[in-house]
């Protein structure tokens, strides 16, 4: 195991204790057709896209995370002033990966989460593969209660509320799972030049 | 940073190197696997594992390929892996095929790496090193449908899944975020962390 350095246990003790203010227990969801509620979201998509187009400018710090899938994952915290501002998730399987992008308010809460799932038809190690399916949702968070909005990169997925309520439940890491996560002492910082080109680029 | 990796990449070749070794004092063990690979799997990359015993009830399968990776599995997974594949024919009237047990610490190490040179040599598809992944250790496996010798990449049904439970697996299928239905593995009672660690301390000394 490397050394850690004292800058990065800062880091690590700041987002812990920022952990129990933006702890999500679970996914509810409102009607999103306010007039009000479109505001919100309108100022969270302009949020997002500063913090995507500033991101290089903000501290990273990646760790590999084990035991989440078969083949591995990496989460990226992206600092700003040393408060989180972005969090990338990515784990990989034998039969696709996915990448979530957890946005978060200055107060440490979130305010929307970027999923891509990205399906092979048949496992990577058979010659041959290919992409089968590849999906981006966006998830609002409105008073960090989920907000979902259909929109042409996912127009045949449920409109239901039950169902997309047990469908963030099983696919999507909240918040303090994540951060747990990232805090595991046995997770392995991983040095900036190993970080994949592809978790880097902005959607 | 930079000298980190540095570090990284020379431990990395003296984890390959211990490898090689490995792998030729195996290969001079035993020669039963060579051959194996079927057209269609070519790159699956099987390498010769420690030579066992073998009893009746140790890879006795339908399918000759499935039995030749179960070979491959650390002992303890032999006898589970085989006793899924036979109930799951007896019970289901389904045939599964095993398509990967035991990965070398040398592909996983290829297959990581592959996507991070510029430009990349190939996708990403995986973000395990040598040594952390399951099927390092011999305690996963892969399977697949097989229907008049066709593969069909289709998800597991729930009563294979229950079949593979009961002797003891953990399905790839149960991972929130990117679920990988064709894997299942033992950990005996192991995580991939503390089997990397293990095995870095062996190559330290």
């Amino acid at each position: 195991m490397r050394s850690i350095s004292p800058l990065i246990i800062m880091f690590c003790i700041h987002i812990v204790a920022k952990a129990d203010n933006s702890t999500t227990n679970a996914f509810k969801l409102i009607d999103s057709t306010d007039i009000n509620d479109k505001k919100k979201i309108n100022k969270i998509k302009d949020d997002i896209i500063i913090i995507d187009k500033t991101n290089k400018r903000y501290q990273k710090m990646a760790k590999k995370i084990l035991g989440h899938s078969s083949e591995g994952g990496i989460i990226i915290f992206y600092y700003d002033k040393k408060i989180a501002k972005k969090i990338v998730f990515n784990v990989c399987g034998e039969m696709g990966r996915c990448i979530d992008k957890y946005y978060l308010n200055d107060n440490q809460t979130l305010m929307a989460i970027k999923s891509e799932d990205i399906d092979y038809d048949r496992p990577f190690y058979i010659k041959g593969f290919e992409i089968k399916l590849k999906e981006l949702r966006t998830y609002y968070f409105i008073d960090e209660i989920p907000v979902y909005i259909v929109d042409k990169n996912s127009p045949n997925f449920t409109k239901d509320t039950d169902q997309l309520i047990k469908y963030l439940e099983e696919h999507i890491y909240p918040l303090h799972e994540i951060i747990e996560m990232f805090n595991n002492p046995e997770a392995e910082i991983l040095p900036n030049e190993e970080i994949p080109a592809e978790l880097l680029q902005n959607d | 940073m930079v000298v980190m990796n540095t570090q990284r990449r020379n431990q990395n070749e003296k984890l390959l190197a211990d490898l090689n070794d490995i792998q030729k004092k195996k290969q001079q063990i035993g020669e039963r696997l060579s051959g194996m690979e079927d057209k269609n799997e070519k790159n699956i990359g099987i390498k010769k594992h420690d030579k066992i015993e073998v009893n009746d009830k140790i890879a006795n399968t339908w399918d000759k390929i499935t039995n030749e990776r179960i070979l491959t599995l650390d002992p303890r997974v032999q006898g589970p892996a085989t006793e899924f594949i036979n109930r799951v024919e007896k019970e289901l009237g389904i045939q599964l095929r095993i398509t990967t047990a035991y990965r070398s610490c040398e592909e996983q190490d290829k297959l990581y790496w592959q996507s991070r040179t510029k430009p990349p040599a190939g996708p990403r598809v995986t973000g395990a090193m040598a040594g952390e992944s399951y099927h390092n250790y011999s305690r996963a496996i892969d399977v697949v449908i097989m229907k008049d010798g066709t593969c069909i990449w289709d998800i597991v049904g729930k009563a294979i899944v229950k079949i593979a439970k009961e002797l003891g697996f953990k399905w790839g299928g149960d991972w929130k975020d990117d679920p990988d239905y064709p894997h299942f593995e033992m950990s005996l009672g192991k995580t991939t962390e503390q089997l990397h660690n293990e095995y870095l301390e062996k190559i330290k000394k």
